[in-house]
């Protein structure tokens, strides 16, 4: 399949916007089912989320999915973050 | 007309794009379209639940919410249920999305020299109220709601439907056997003296019920809940080995058991539901024992059976209840106090 320059350039901030969906997703399966995904709360894909959408948006093309791939990953780092440092004052067991 | 205008108006649009092009260009856009408002809105259902657990989070974080609940919870069964504590470092909370915590929490008794796991008791919260409680006891059926009949220990001016029945049982059960038995006293006695009343025999004690000025009646004297039914209130005997225990080592239970029912009198309405209690007339309770100080008119003790039933020689028992019994345990050294 050939894949024109335009698609190419896209490509980053599809994909970063896919990471963080997925994320998401995964997070709302986590919370609804009470159980955990192995590194779930590990900030490595969104930092490479963060990564891909960065780069998406100096490609000049779809500025606006990487964009939304870009806050899609932010909200996740803060999630994970805040969930970490709330859930730590809550019943903390010796 | 401007200069610009006129020249696009001259342009034969059809003349470079032709139909198909012209269809496959709307087409294209369409889908686009399509893809973006599919994607928007899975965005904003997925957000949704996460957004309201991170409220939920920090509403139950900040002002310590979650924790008071918690600890109101495990203050209420050291206070209300004779010889029944909940362990502090075994309470298992989940937040929910939409503002609720359950907790999950393991209530346990001592009969002979063992703390066993008698049960469970799970309770939700949704923003400040209690929405569901349920006790599960492995170990016997204790009744939902506290009531008169149920009762097992007797303040001296209340009628007690029993006096022998207690150390009959006693006397039929084998050597083999540790008890969980509820003495009632034939008056009220400071803690020490309690003490000093149970020194000689080889017993443990567990749990002292207060006189709380109301304890004779048995029934709220005044207000809205006017002759309804009091449950006891007391505290445990021993020091509590956690460090989140609500009576701790630093202090003596009986200093400690005026600063919990302080405590759980500033969430009283909480503390009356997970007593299943109507009423805990708790600002009387407290006003009477500021006045009057600690006096102890029961107490709940284990040990061996034949030990126990050595306590009949004593003029200041009126009478006991047989609460467990289990085979024997009674190793101190291997003992949980």
């Amino acid at each position: 399949m050939n894949l024109d320059r335009k698609t190419l350039k896209g490509l980053p901030g599809a994909f970063s916007l896919g990471m963080g969906m997925i994320g998401l997703l995964l997070i709302n399966f986590a919370i609804w089912f009470d159980t955990d995904f192995p590194g779930l709360l590990s900030p490595v894909e969104e930092i490479a989320g963060i990564f891909l959408a960065i780069v998406g948006l100096f490609m000049k093309v779809d500025k606006k999915v990487a964009l939304a791939g870009l806050l899609v990953n932010i909200f996740l780092i803060i999630f994970v973050f805040l969930t970490l440092m709330l859930s730590w004052g809550i019943n903390p067991k010796p | 007309m401007t200069k610009k205008d006129n020249k696009l108006h001259d342009v034969n649009f059809d003349s470079i794009l032709n139909e198909a092009k012209q269809t496959s260009i709307l087409n294209k856009g369409k889908r686009q379209a399509r893809w973006r408002t599919i994607v928007i809105t899975l965005l904003i259902l997925l957000m949704i639940t996460p957004v309201a657990f991170l409220s939920t989070l920090m509403y139950y974080s900040f002002g310590n919410k979650a924790n008071d609940y918690r600890d109101v919870v495990i203050s209420t069964f050291a206070l209300t249920e004779p010889n029944v504590l909940i362990d502090p470092d075994k309470v298992d909370n989940v937040i929910h999305p939409f503002f609720s915590i359950d907790y999950k929490m393991d209530l346990l008794k001592t009969v002979g020299a063992e703390r066993k796991w008698i049960g469970e008791y799970d309770t939700t919260f949704t923003i400040n109220n209690l929405t569901k409680q349920d006790k599960r006891m492995i170990t016997e059926k204790k009744p939902e709601i506290p009531l008169l009949e149920n009762r097992m220990l007797f303040h001296p001016d209340a009628f007690m439907p029993y006096s022998r029945e207690g150390w009959d049982q006693l006397e039929k059960l084998p050597e083999g056997t540790v008890s969980e038995v509820y003495f009632s006293l034939t008056d009220t006695y400071k803690p020490e003296e309690v003490k000093d009343l149970f020194n000689d025999f080889d017993i443990m004690l567990l749990w002292y019920a207060v006189d709380t000025g109301l304890d004779g009646q048995m029934k709220d004297p005044s207000g809205d809940n006017e002759g309804v039914y009091l449950p006891p209130i007391g505290y445990p005997a021993g020091m509590q080995s956690s460090p989140n225990d609500p009576f701790s080592k630093d202090e003596s239970n009986e200093k400690q058991f005026l600063q919990e029912l302080k405590f759980i009198q500033q969430h009283e309405e909480l503390a009356t539901d997970v007593a299943r209690a109507k009423t805990l007339a708790l600002e009387e309770r407290i006003d009477y024992l500021d006045k009057n100080g600690i006096a102890v008119y029961g107490i709940v003790a284990t040990g061996p059976s034949k030990e126990l039933l050595k306590l009949r020689e004593l003029e200041e028992i009126r009478g006991c209840r047989i609460g467990s019994i289990d085979f024997w345990n009674w190793n101190k050294e291997s003992g949980s106090q």
